[in-house]
């Protein structure tokens, strides 16, 4: 019994929970605003990957992660706008052309790992430099909390914080308020004066910087490696949060823990014996699972229609 | 009328799509703190017009003068700024958002990066006070009934500063009290010194509401009036070019056997609400037999059962030819002879994104001729559709161009003429001449008639009292689920009918 309480409460699961949620919500809060002007995106996996592997190299070069970070977000930014430039201005399938960035980079960062690094499957090195883990004075006398929330790597806290500025900007704001406008209802946003392509492109910017710093946590977060298909559907992860969450960064962020703290039990629970296997499904059982019952809650709202 | 101020003049406007001139040097003027009526078919460049004013378009030549001042819009939102709004025929509506983010949407009051909430709600409550609009600005805009959804856009042009409101084809959704206080607030805003520009094609709304009337046809300028010295007679006149007078000439003629035979018909909805309730008529050869009724007392889902398209519960008999088809497929009942208008002809009656001549064949691809053997036989589908467009007077550039490009009115024709030009046995018609221009009403009510005499049992339904009048043979009024048949229908009157739709009863004389 103890030991139950100890796997779901304990302060090595929130932990680990608080590290694992920092690339899902840094993505999904990102995502959230390109969700909300109506255009669909599954590329995350490959801005996330991408990102990843600059930040790698660009901390392996330079011996500071932040340049990692920066060329991580650059590298966002970039693939969010060759996504942009093909939906927004040619008017493509906007599926056709996050499956092909996905498998794309997949193999471009895999290409890159042997022609830069000069190995297959994986680089590990001192050279990339982590991002220090911070200590803050204030939370080391709180018990239990002082264990899940100090010394973490600043990315960590920018994602926690983020998840409000976000949810502000997006409801509070003009710019969120036209936003949200536009994945409404366009036209109408049209005939308000709003410029439409200008609003989808912030937003897609938004969403590339964020998937950007969300992939730069991988190699950054301790690691010091990158590896070939690093992010292993995290990008998905993110992409069901935000449908979940309909392009509310609150909401989006919640789902994005809950999939981190079904990750963070696992890892506790690999201790135990039970087959890893198993338990590497259980953040894609609980996606599943979340996807039905939110589905459901409209369901039951749907018949209701007819009986005005 | 030439001494008075005039706010807005539009001058020598010239607008070419293509090959079709949309907007032949027309002069409109409009003067200040009146209601000025745009009148004029369907396709007569009304559209055109108002676009190129609040420069969703660009004319090829002209000029506009706002207040004496010739001016150049330079976008959309440009033309707000100086004061022009106008309230679409489709919403331009949030659904999820409230109504105060609805009307501030684009507009917000600031503070700093944040919106001034309070400043907003204040502006706008102070707007619903001054033009006495009874709307709650918390509501979101989903649930909200469509005479709401106008008066938030109606207050959205005002938020905006709007001294000119062009309001497109207001009461096609309303209802007669919509229509009503609609009508009032138009009253009370031009009391309050705003210029109304009124489309619309209904002559009767245009000579109770308007001071000012210009009607256009095919994209000309026919006539510029005072409400007060015209008449629905006149200004058909200048819409169309002839007298149309809106009735119809109904000749004698034999009716036939029973052709489509309802026993205790009832239908349930998808949550087991009964929406026909034992229903029991019939329709016989050369007989036109009239619904009428108000919106949602069951005509729907009577149509959608003897068509086969309902998802309900469905007990009864539906004898067609003495035949019971209550289980038959669509196709089934389509191959037997039994044609459908749909009330709503853009999403059940055509394929938008589908060309003309897809559209032409649809329902009848595999039943009648329109293939070889397993492929589509171009030859017979071009005489077909050009027969239509011919017959049926449908004003097209290209049979390959998509059907969103027409009109409502030229839609409709096409629509008609795909189910009218088939062997039918039985037509079922559902608001035929929603929304088109009256020529297209008379056209397609005299094939209607047309059909009838050559021996076709037509079911009419329509929302349109008059037309239900003017055609029928029979009249059954439909209320609440149920169908009340009087023995001298043909006796009653506008009045009488109206009160049964109510759900009253009329004594037998």
């Amino acid at each position: 019994m103890l030991t139950i309480i100890k796997i779901l409460f304990g302060t090595v699961t929130w932990s680990a929970t608080f590290r694992l949620s920092t690339p899902i919500i840094l993505t999904s809060v990102g995502g959230s605003f390109s969700k909300q002007t109506g255009t669909f995106c599954i590329a995350f996996e490959c801005f996330m990957l991408s990102a990843a592997f600059f930040a790698a190299w660009g901390s392996y070069l330079s011996g500071n992660p932040y340049i990692g970070a920066l060329l991580a977000i650059v590298a966002g930014v970039i693939l969010a706008a060759v996504f942009g430039v093909f939906v927004l201005h040619f008017n493509a399938n906007p599926m056709i052309v996050s499956i092909a960035l996905n498998f794309g980079s997949w193999a471009m960062t895999t290409l890159l790992l042997t022609k830069v690094f000069k190995v297959r499957g994986f680089f590990h090195s001192p050279k990339i430099v982590n991002f220090q883990s911070i200590d803050i004075p204030i939370l080391r006398t709180i018990p239990y909390i002082h264990k899940i929330l100090n010394n973490q790597i600043i990315l960590v806290y920018i994602a926690y914080i983020s998840i409000f500025i976000g949810a502000i900007i997006m409801y509070k704001t003009p710019f969120g308020l036209r936003l949200r406008g536009i994945g409404i209802n366009q036209v109408g946003a049209q005939t308000s004066g709003v410029n439409i392509l200008k609003y989808k492109w912030i937003a897609l910017i938004i969403m590339g910087v964020m998937s950007g710093l969300g992939g730069a946590y991988m190699p950054l977060s301790g690691l010091s490696m990158f590896s070939e298909n690093m992010t292993a559907g995290r990008g998905f992860l993110a992409f069901a949060a935000i449908l979940v969450g309909k392009g509310n960064p609150l909401k989006a962020a919640f789902i994005g823990i809950l999939f981190a703290y079904t990750n963070a039990i696992t890892l506790t629970l690999t201790s135990f014996g039970v087959p890893t296997q198993l338990l590497q499904m259980m953040p894609f059982v609980v996606v599943i699972l979340v996807l039905i019952i939110s589905s459901l809650k409209n369901f039951s709202k749907n018949p209701t229609i007819n009986n005005q | 009328m030439d001494k008075e101020k005039f706010v807005l003049e539009m001058h020598n406007i010239n607008k070419k799509f293509k090959n079709l001139l949309a907007n032949d040097n027309i002069t409109f003027k409009v003067r200040s703190g009146t209601v000025h009526a745009l009148i004029g078919e369907n396709g007569a460049g009304k559209s055109t017009l108002m676009n190129i004013l609040t420069n969703i378009q660009s004319p090829d030549s002209g000029q506009v003068y706002l207040r004496g001042e010739q001016v150049n819009f330079k976008n959309p939102l440009d033309a707000v700024r100086h004061g022009i709004g106008m309230v679409y025929q489709e919403f331009m509506v949030f659904p999820e958002m409230t109504v105060l983010d609805n009307i501030i949407m684009g507009f917000e009051q600031k503070k700093g990066i944040f919106i001034d909430y309070k400043e907003s709600r204040r502006k706008v409550e102070e707007i619903c006070k001054k033009y006495e609009f009874n709307i709650s600005i918390d509501a979101k805009v989903d649930g909200l009934p469509v005479a709401a959804l106008q008066q938030v856009e109606i207050i959205k042009v005002l938020y905006r500063n709007a001294d000119i409101i062009i309001l497109d084809e207001p009461t096609s959704v309303l209802t007669p009290q919509g229509v009503e206080s609609l009508f009032h607030a138009i009253r009370f805003l031009v009391d309050q010194g705003k210029t109304i520009i009124l489309i619309t094609h209904k002559l009767k709304e245009v000579l109770e509401i308007a001071d000012d009337i210009t009607v256009l046809k095919n994209g000309r300028v026919t006539g510029t009036l005072l409400a007060k010295d015209t008449n629905e007679l006149e200004l058909a006149r200048l819409m169309v070019g002839r007298e149309v007078i809106l009735q119809v000439e109904k000749p004698e003629y034999n009716i036939g056997e029973i052709i489509l035979k309802i026993e205790n018909l009832s239908v349930k909805d998808s949550s087991r609400v009964e929406r026909v309730k034992n229903a029991s008529f019939h329709v016989q050869a050369g007989e036109i037999l009239g619904i009428s009724g108000v919106a949602g007392s069951g005509q729907t889902e009577l149509v959608e059962a003897l068509v086969g398209l309902s998802n309900g519960n469905i007990e009864g008999q539906i004898l067609f030819n003495g035949e019971n088809i209550i289980n038959e497929t669509v196709a089934k009942r389509r191959k037997l002879g039994i044609g459908y208008i749909a009330q709503d002809r853009s999403a059940v009656g055509t394929n938008k994104e589908g060309t003309i001549w897809e559209n032409a064949i649809m329902g009848y691809h595999r039943t009648k001729g329109f293939k070889t053997k397993h492929l589509l036989d171009y030859k017979d589908i071009n005489s077909f559709t050009n027969k239509i467009i011919k017959d049926y007077a449908v004003k097209v550039q290209a049979t390959e161009d998509k059907v969103k490009t027409l009109s409502g009115g030229n839609i409709q024709k096409l629509l008609v003429g795909r189910e009218f030009l088939q062997e039918q046995k039985l037509l079922i018609i559902e608001d035929p001449t929603r929304g088109i221009d009256i020529g297209s009403v008379e056209f397609i009510w005299n094939r209607i008639i047309q059909m009838a005499k050559e021996g076709v049992a037509v079911l009419l339904i329509s929302h349109e009292l008059n037309e239900v009048m003017q055609l029928s043979d029979r009249i059954l009024v439909m209320y609440n689920g149920s169908i009340i048949e009087h023995k001298n229908s043909r006796s009653l009157t506008e009045e009488q009918i109206g009160l049964m739709m109510l759900g009253g009863e009329i004594h037998e004389a």
